[in-house]
């Protein structure tokens, strides 16, 4: 009997994808959100986690760049 | 309203229509307003044909030339007042007669928008290490400018700015496009600069677009992940199906598993139970 799992659709490029990997790898047991890793570029993720997602890189691209103090 | 506005936590803000509208060369933002006048006029009670037919005149008459108001019929009387206000006539009283002049945006309305001879005189130079200058004293021109740079002096005739990621990355969160920011500058380019081919430097305009879509690295499509099916038959004809409807997003067929998109699940999953 086929299975229907209800999830996020994740396409990005390589580093994006391992970067959520990690920040999946670094929350607790309960809250990791990828349910398959689908190949180096897809990822399928539950879907509630879209905006905690965009927020993290968002606050990954704030650290890599520098702002000139005014 | 023509500029939306919405309220957020500060209060009345500006929504994208309005940065959109911010952005937009003069020609562009008379016409939405009248686009705007017109529909609106029925709900007033005045035929849009007469209106639309009294305005395409109007940008035929002399700019500056008074015109006695008597030679105009009672709807487009009761019209000249709002245009009035608009600022694309000038009404004035005289003792025993009123007249009213066109001004130059009446006459340009009918003037195709890519017409150089009507454009106003551009004020920013936009050099290749990120800095705007800005040879304007307008409170207007430094607002549109603050949506997308950091000012760095105000002097009296010329305004410095800087192009940041930073200051880009809140002005993408306003849903203004790259290429809004950058047709901006091109339009409104220096006469010293305009000759110059491209108006804009290139590498600001490639990284400002490059910074855009930096904003946007990751796709999500809410989908439904199948898989476990019985044999490969069922697995190749699911696979059709989706594709049928352009919802295959992803499959593997080593595997048997399929990614399909949210919106086909209800057909997809109708389509499996007339397999069995």
């Amino acid at each position: 009997m086929v299975n229907a799992t209800k999830g996020l659709f994740i396409s990005c490029d390589i580093p994006m994808a391992q970067f959520i990997i990690n920040l999946n790898a670094s929350l607790p047991a309960s809250q990791k959100f990828i349910i398959h890793i689908l190949d180096s570029t897809h990822l399928f993720v539950q879907p509630h986690v879209g905006e905690m997602i965009k927020s993290a890189i968002a606050e990954f691209r704030k650290e890599n760049s520098f702002e000139k103090p005014t | 309203m023509l500029v939306h506005f919405y309220r957020d936590k500060e209060g009345l803000g500006l929504s994208e229509n309005g940065f959109q509208f911010l952005l937009m060369d003069t020609n562009a933002q008379l016409w939405y307003i009248v686009r705007e006048y017109i529909s609106n006029s029925e709900d007033r009670g005045v035929d849009p044909a007469d209106l639309i037919s009294f305005m395409l005149e109007l940008s035929f008459h002399v700019t500056g030339e008074a015109y006695n108001i008597n030679t105009l019929t009672d709807v487009q009387k009761s019209i000249i007042k709002d245009l009035a206000d608009l600022g694309l006539v000038k009404l004035q009283q005289g003792r025993k007669e009123s007249w009213f002049i066109p001004t130059k945006l009446a006459t340009n309305l009918s003037v195709s928008l890519s017409d150089a001879s009507s454009r106003k005189q551009g004020f920013v130079v936009v050099e290749t290490n990120f800095r705007l200058y800005a040879y304007t004293s307008s409170k207007l021109h430094r607002k549109i400018l603050e949506l997308f740079s950091r000012i760095e002096y105000e002097l009296p005739n010329l305004t410095v700015a800087a192009i940041t990621k930073d200051t880009l990355s809140e002005a993408f969160q306003c849903e203004i496009t790259a290429e809004q920011i950058i047709s901006f500058l091109q339009q409104n380019a220096h006469p010293r600069v305009a000759e110059r081919t491209p108006r804009v430097p290139e590498n600001v305009t490639d990284q400002i677009r490059l910074w855009e879509s930096d904003m946007n690295r990751v796709d999500m499509t809410p989908s439904y992940f199948y898989d476990e099916f019985p044999s490969k038959e069922v697995f190749e004809d699911a696979c059709d199906f989706a594709r049928e409807y352009g919802g295959l997003l992803w499959e593997d067929s080593k595997r048997m598993r399929l990614l399909v998109k949210a919106e086909i699940h209800m057909q997809m999953r109708e389509h499996l139970r007339r397999q069995k």
